[in-house]
């Protein structure tokens, strides 16, 4: 990894050291004239910003970052020096740092905006430049991601208003000069920036933040807050947070984990004690996490993982309605005074069950629950899918772990990767650092691919750790030997015989069948039997479990198909099934002319090109033409028949995806790159012999 | 558009780069520009034009010329902190990658980025190509910029 330091890419989608940026704003405007109204308005914000900021009197100046986007050049430089005031204020703009301009440049501005922005974002723009962002994300969801995203605005003219009105976007008009719904949407990003993510989810859980750090002017502590989510949902972040905007002292945030402690240790640890309440209890008595908390904020942590929840809430229900806090010490008797004691301390507690079951469980008081007047939801990550990137690139950046950063379509692929996250972020988490693993072995893998192959490991997170995959294959792999195939599976010769599949007879039935397995999953242990019957490992007596993985992987495409054609030696009367079939399906003229063409002396070659030919006839999903499809079955100048199996494998993978299920008009399959009109197009191609390259040679 | 150079001295294995180059990158659906170069002629206005992208290296070219010493004659090797082209070094193992260990001894200033270089240990057609999918793929989806955003 030497030179990594200096490699641009580096913090491609990373945030700067020590990054004090609050917004980042693009100008788009196609020829790269702003009108007069939007750098008012951007003077007039910029001028608020640094009004603001200085009022708040933080140690360094929140920055902005101004980025102008025009037809003309993709990119102009910064723009700043516009909006200056005066030359001293200059530490309130930032650059883009390399990497991030080079993947914005790249990838284009909306994938940018969508999955590897960091910050919240204004687009000044007219009606156009919002027409033209927005048409990029037709007809995919991405559209509904930019609706989603609590922290773009748009700040455009009459007509752009009237269009992303329409569209359900958040716009301003640049008319608008109070900004205030800008300024708001920004700062209260700022003040919970500890917490990741843009959707509009999360935008709520910032904005019940802000409100409950607030504390009511006729109380002396806050209200105590409920902050109920699954694990890995971010609940520490909130109750972080929490205290970050409320304004107490610094550094009297304490946290206690209720699963850590029995329970008479955790009271004791919680209130206190005093002198003698338990055996070798300190003889002056001891503070309490409570007390010591004072003027700051405890936060219970799991309350539920407690060895007796139910015991303990009870202890607590004093404390919740008091304001502050009466408490009594462990070990309080009337004789020592005081009985009673308070501590204006914040009580925050977390719950990582759901409600429901914990009541039904008898392991919630109810009466505990109804104290509570703040309660914050921490939402799943499949709740808010529009934020995996964004975590993404956070629980990346956490792990400090070397090698390739993520790139946007690695997050992009992310974002629409799964829609049930049980583990929410450990899940996340566990994805990245499995292909990470993949991607240090191997450097021919982009992190697009190597996610992919994790995931392949299986539906449960679980099984991505204990699937390790063989060094042969990335398959999920089971032995076979011939004692576990199903009865049946081995043919009349017995032990040395071909492993044989009863296929019908007549042709009607059998293209059902056909049509059936094409559309359904492939069989994985059917497709080893016929791999055997093709390959006659079963006649060997060793079962060759790699080789076959290996020859699955590579006929991928084809389901079950080699139940026809060249398996043994009796060819002759595949090919006359084949041709059989092919009659049903084509025209005799067709047929007849694509006998001619093929020749004779290459048999297998000849059940290929019948077997592509009839497959792609039977898909469903296939649009092309009688008149094409004989056309791919010849090479690209058109000269001889392409009788190799592996160029119709590549045909075949091409033509129906990985997964193999029905397909829609115009939808992407496989790779991002290869759209049904990109497969069609290069049939064209091939059957064009057009010249492909630029070639300059010395 | 990605720029591959082939550093080739013998014509036929320059020829069986260009086509495994051209054929990968049909399967790819990318455009490239390609230059071949032996690795002392002249090269054109036009070919130092472009940063390559992407390398394909021969170690033992002819004249006794080291394959890592002509990849510094290749535009944008100046700027060390932003040129990390994708090499493959495409050679046998018996004798040519030694010149491979031995180069940065004698020379500090090479300074490849290790994680986007691979060597082949044996100069087949199936080894380059397999390297040029992977490298490709990771290529399309890293980005490469040449003022004209063609992937």
């Amino acid at each position: 990894m030497t030179e990594q330091s200096a490699n641009p890419l580096k913090n491609s989608c990373g945030q700067p050291d020590g990054a004090n940026i609050s917004a980042d704003i693009f100008l788009i405007f196609d020829d790269g004239k702003i009108p007069d109204e939007a750098i008012y308005w951007l003077s007039l914000y910029v001028k608020r910003h640094i009004r603001n900021d200085q009022e708040s009197g933080g140690a360094r100046p929140l920055q902005l970052r101004l980025m102008q986007i025009s037809d003309r050049d993709v990119f102009s430089a910064n723009i700043q020096n516009e909006f200056l005031p005066s030359g001293e204020n200059r530490g309130y703009f930032a650059d883009f740092d390399q990497g991030e301009a080079m993947q914005l440049r790249l990838h284009g501005l909306l994938a940018f905006l969508l999955f590897a922005r960091q910050y919240p974002a204004i687009v000044i723009t007219d009606k156009n430049g919002i027409e033209k962002l927005c048409a990029d994300s037709e007809p995919c969801p991405h559209s509904q991601d930019l609706i989603d995203d609590a922290f773009i605005v748009f700040v455009t003219d009459k007509d752009g208003m009237a269009w992303a009105q329409d569209q359900q976007l958040r716009a301003v008009p640049w008319q608008d000069q109070s900004q205030e719904p800008v300024i708001e949407r920004i700062s209260l990003f700022w003040k919970t920036r500890s917490i990741k993510g843009f959707s509009s989810v999360i935008h709520g859980v910032r904005r019940k933040i802000i409100g409950y750090g607030k504390r009511l002017e006729n109380r002396k502590t806050h209200h105590p807050v409920l902050i109920i989510g699954q694990s890995r949902t971010g609940k520490e972040l909130i109750a972080n947070s929490l205290y970050d905007v409320s304004g107490l002292e610094k550094g009297k945030f304490t946290a206690v984990a209720c699963g850590t402690f029995t329970q008479s240790l955790l009271l004791s640890e919680i209130f206190g004690y005093w002198p003698g309440a338990f055996t070798s209890s300190d003889s002056q008595g001891g503070m309490g996490l409570i007390e010591s908390a004072a003027g700051g904020a405890l936060l219970v942590d799991d309350i539920d993982a407690a060895e007796d929840p139910k015991g303990l809430q009870g202890a607590f229900l004093r404390c919740l309605i008091t304001d502050p806090p009466t408490y009594r010490r462990v070990g309080a008797r009337p004789s020592k005074k005081p009985l009673s004691e308070t501590a204006d301390t914040w009580l925050i507690f977390t719950l990582n069950k759901p409600i429901r079951d914990m009541i039904k469980s008898g392991n919630l008081r109810e009466d505990f629950l109804f104290r509570f007047q703040r309660i914050i939801q921490s939402p799943p990550l499949s709740a808010r899918p529009k934020d995996i990137p964004q975590i993404a690139m956070t629980s990346w950046q956490n792990s400090r772990l070397k090698g390739r950063h993520l790139t946007i379509p690695a997050l992009r692929h992310l974002r629409y990767l799964k829609t049930d996250w049980e583990a929410n972020a450990g899940e996340l988490q566990a994805l990245l650092l499995l292909s990470h693993e993949l991607l240090s072995e191997n450097k021919l893998l982009t992190w697009t691919e190597a996610i992919d192959q994790v995931v392949e490991r299986g539906d449960d997170y679980l099984d991505w750790y204990e699937n390790i995959p063989k060094p042969s294959g990335s398959f999920k792999s089971k032995t076979f030997t011939t004692s576990e195939l199903p009865e049946g599976a081995i043919g009349s010769e017995g032990k040395n015989g071909l492993i044989t599949r009863e296929l019908p007879q007549k042709p009607d039935a059998l293209i059902d069948v056909l049509k059936k397995e094409i559309l359904s999953k492939p069989d994985m242990e059917f497709e080893m039997n016929v791999l055997k019957r093709i390959y006659r490992k079963g006649a060997l007596g060793s079962v060759c479990e790699s080789e076959f993985l290996e020859k699955r992987k590579s006929y991928e495409g084809y389901g079950s198909w080699y139940a026809l054609g060249a398996i043994g030696e009796n060819h002759a009367d595949n090919h006359a099934d084949l041709v059989q079939l092919l009659q049903e399906v084509f025209s005799q003229k067709d047929i007849s002319a694509l006998q001619a063409y093929i020749g004779k002396e290459n048999a297998s070659g000849t059940i290929h090109c019948y077997k592509v030919l009839l497959f792609l006839a039977l898909h469903p999903q296939n649009v092309i033409r009688r008149k094409e499809m004989l056309g791919i079955l010849w090479d690209r100048k058109g000269r001889k028949p392409l009788t190799s199996f592996e160029t119709h494998r590549e045909i075949l993978i091409r033509l129906l995806g990985k997964n193999k299920r029905p397909l829609k008009k115009g939808e992407i399959y496989e790779n991002d790159h290869l759209s049904l009109e990109f497969v069609q197009n290069e049939w064209c191609l091939r059957l064009k012999t057009a010249v492909h390259l630029n070639v300059s040679q010395t | 558009m990605p720029v591959v150079w082939i550093i080739e001295d013998e014509k036929i294995q320059q020829e069986t780069a260009k086509r495994i180059v051209k054929k990968t990158a049909v399967e790819f659906n990318a455009l490239l520009h390609m230059v071949l170069w032996d690795g002392r002629g002249a090269l054109t206005e036009e070919q130092t034009s472009k940063q390559p992208d992407l390398v394909v290296l021969d170690l033992n070219l002819s004249q006794g010329i080291h394959g890592l010493e002509a990849l510094r004659t290749v535009p944008g090797f100046e700027n060390a902190d932003v040129f990390h082209p994708y090499v493959i070094i495409w050679s046998h193992f018996d004798g040519e990658l030694e010149l491979y260990e031995m180069a940065p001894a004698q020379d500090q200033k090479s300074h490849l980025n290790e994680d986007r270089v691979i060597r082949t240990y044996w100069k087949s057609e199936k080894n380059l190509e397999t390297a040029l999918k992977g490298f490709l793929s990771r290529l399309m989806e890293e980005g490469v910029y040449h003022e004209d955003i063609s992937l």
